[in-house]
């Protein structure tokens, strides 16, 4: 535990689309895991590490991630010091859009404002459990102006991906974007520690060329200017860059290895409490190798798939390899097969889905099929 | 039920005899009551019709339980508008692992169920190994179920530990040394917070396992005591 850093976790990432899955909400209010969405999993790992001030850098689309954070309470984090600071694109009085966005105006201020020697930065998209002391003792240690977690994953989940060129001393020599063909395994997780005076010379020079929207690696890339030096994570990251991996990251969460290394480490991750009822299986549920959340009613047969909050699954339906959001209703008779239902979507009697493990269906927040 | 709505008044007198009164056990349906109505006040029944029960009793509290799964729509737990709010575990959903079973049961956050488990309770974090069997059981935070136990109609307190291979329950037949039919009954077994039972224990309906109990050396079945 340290109380040297605080946080900010860019809560969106305009180059990733989950495409309808992303339509209503930022990328890290994306529901994950049963009962969690993406961001709890970074904003757990600032908690477990100490970190007391997190601002969350959002453009649009942050109303479902406001719905889920509130004040913060669920991570400890609704504090008269410090806290959770929502930071919303700085809008004058005088602009008529917020396509403008001066995302960087109120982030300067928000740095400005903290007395905290160091800030992690993180991005909205990487899921993992981990606490930051390694990593902020390695920053000091190596001289390095600017930090960068890394693992070895590679391209395996997609674009977008940075690749880094790293020397013999850990430093970063070169950064690749999308390569086609990927010279390294050592893949930026897009979390960066550095000092706040730092971070806010460069996001204000960035300003002062025009720029306006916040960039992790537009700061990696400076490692002609910086010493920018990479830490290697060696424990279980999921990547989330588009629908596949989305669907790919549930089901690894069916693997004892990935699944105890997230959720049972000893490090708990937080999210908005509910208080909702447990699960009622009924007589002729089947179930098999998944995760269920608490509230929902299963009279039918499940087998590989994540099920959240308060689902129906009637009987004679079989779901296989599903990830099945908040209060979706499945009626009776139904085969669904690869398919990512999105939040209050209601599936009629008798309906048959079968999506392809590489190209899941995915069905819309509220549709009826 | 033990639902009263007094005048305020009325009660704060009531209340100043009964604390003067030696003889009274100072209890709402045996003394305040019916004090009242000797007294000629006016005392009106209110009818409910809801699901209600008094689970002062380790049957109740077991049937009571059942009830979740027999009468769902009696004791309906899933009524939005009006939740019934308590501690929320930092706990992620549960798991059902391929070779489980789990029918016409009640699970929770953190349970990892692995085994079989067929009409049951389960709270928050209980782990149910392979090939272990649970039915008819009301298993509290954080119990573990070791690999081949067969538990039937068994109410387990926090945290405890079954052992591997342990068979307790009504499906046991006998007596041992700590069959309790003052507080057990209908083949129902108890067994107390924090305890871990060794392996292979055989323990008959109607036990009470309880630490404090003094047993012959070769009766123990308790390996250990989680003391907090």
């Amino acid at each position: 535990m340290f109380n040297n850093a605080m946080g900010l976790i860019l809560a969106d990432n305009k180059k990733i689309s989950l495409g309808e899955l992303s339509n209503p909400r930022a990328l890290s209010a994306m529901p994950f895991g049963g009962r969690y969405r993406i961001i709890d999993f970074m904003l757990s790992n600032m908690v477990n590490s100490g970190v007391k001030n997190v601002g969350l850098l959002t453009y649009n689309k942050y109303k479902s991630l406001m719905d889920h954070t509130g004040t913060g309470g669920a991570w400890s984090l609704d504090r008269k010091n410090d806290g959770l600071h929502i930071l919303p694109p700085y809008v004058n009085s005088e602009a008529t859009n917020i396509s403008s966005d001066e995302e960087l105006t109120g982030v300067i201020d928000f740095l400005r404002q903290s007395r905290t020697p160091y800030v992690i930065v993180a991005g909205a998209n990487v899921i993992l459990n981990t606490t930051f002391d390694s990593f902020i003792k390695s920053h000091e240690e190596s001289g390095a102006d600017i930090s960068v977690m890394y693992n070895r994953d590679g391209t395996k989940f997609g674009n977008p991906s940075y690749i880094l060129d790293i020397d013999d001393d850990g430093f970063v020599r070169d950064m690749l974007y999308n390569p086609a063909k990927a010279t390294s395994p050592k893949c930026s997780l897009g979390i960066l520690c550095l000092r706040r005076d730092l971070l806010i010379d460069i996001l204000a020079r960035q300003m002062a060329h025009g720029q306006s929207h916040f960039g992790i690696h537009s700061i990696v890339k400076m490692f002609d200017e910086f010493k920018v030096h990479g830490f290697e994570y060696s424990g279980v990251v999921l990547r989330i860059n588009s629908v596949q991996s989305y669907f790919n990251a549930s089901m690894s969460l069916l693997t004892d290895s990935v699944r105890n290394d997230l959720f049972w480490s000893g490090k708990p991750i937080y999210t908005k409490v509910k208080d909702e009822a447990p699960t009622l299986y009924f007589d002729n549920a089947e179930m098999s190798d998944s995760i269920v959340s608490d509230g929902c009613r299963i009279y039918g047969k499940v087998e590989s798939s994540v099920i959240f909050r308060s689902v129906t699954i009637a009987k004679n339906t079989t779901i296989k390899n599903c990830v099945i959001m908040q209060d979706v209703h499945i009626s009776e008779n139904c085969h669904l097969e690869n398919v990512i239902l999105d939040k209050n979507a209601f599936v009629r009697p008798g309906v048959r889905l079968v999506g392809h493990p590489d190209y899941p269906i995915v069905i819309g927040k509220g549709a009826g099929i | 039920m033990g639902v009263y709505i007094f005048t305020w008044s009325v009660l704060r007198q009531a209340l100043i005899e009964d604390e003067a009164n030696p003889n009274s056990n100072n209890d709402f349906g045996k003394n305040i009551v019916p004090n009242l109505l000797a007294q000629g006040k006016k005392l009106c029944a209110y009818r409910f019709s809801g699901y209600w029960k008094d689970v002062g009793t380790i049957s109740s509290l077991w049937e009571t339980n059942m009830d979740i799964l027999d009468k769902p729509e009696e004791i309906n737990l899933v009524d939005r508008s009006w939740k019934i709010f308590s501690r929320n575990p930092v706990k992620p959903s549960h798991f059902i692992g391929s070779g489980a079973k789990v029918k016409n049961s009640a699970l929770t956050d953190g349970c990892r169920i692995f085994g079989d488990v067929e009409h049951s309770v389960l709270s928050e974090s209980v782990i149910v190994e392979k090939g272990a069997i649970v039915k008819d059981c009301v298993l509290m935070p954080g119990v573990v179920v070791k690999e081949g136990a067969h538990l039937e109609r068994c109410v387990i307190d926090q945290g405890t530990v079954i052992g591997k291979n342990v068979q307790a329950g009504s499906f046991v037949e006998g007596e041992g040394p700590y069959t309790n039919h003052k507080i057990c009954s209908e083949g129902i077994c108890v067994f107390e917070r924090g305890l871990t039972i060794k392996e292979g224990a055989v323990i008959p309906k109607n036990s009470m396992i309880d630490s404090d109990l003094e047993v012959p050396e070769d009766c123990k079945i308790i390996e250990s005591k989680f003391r907090a």
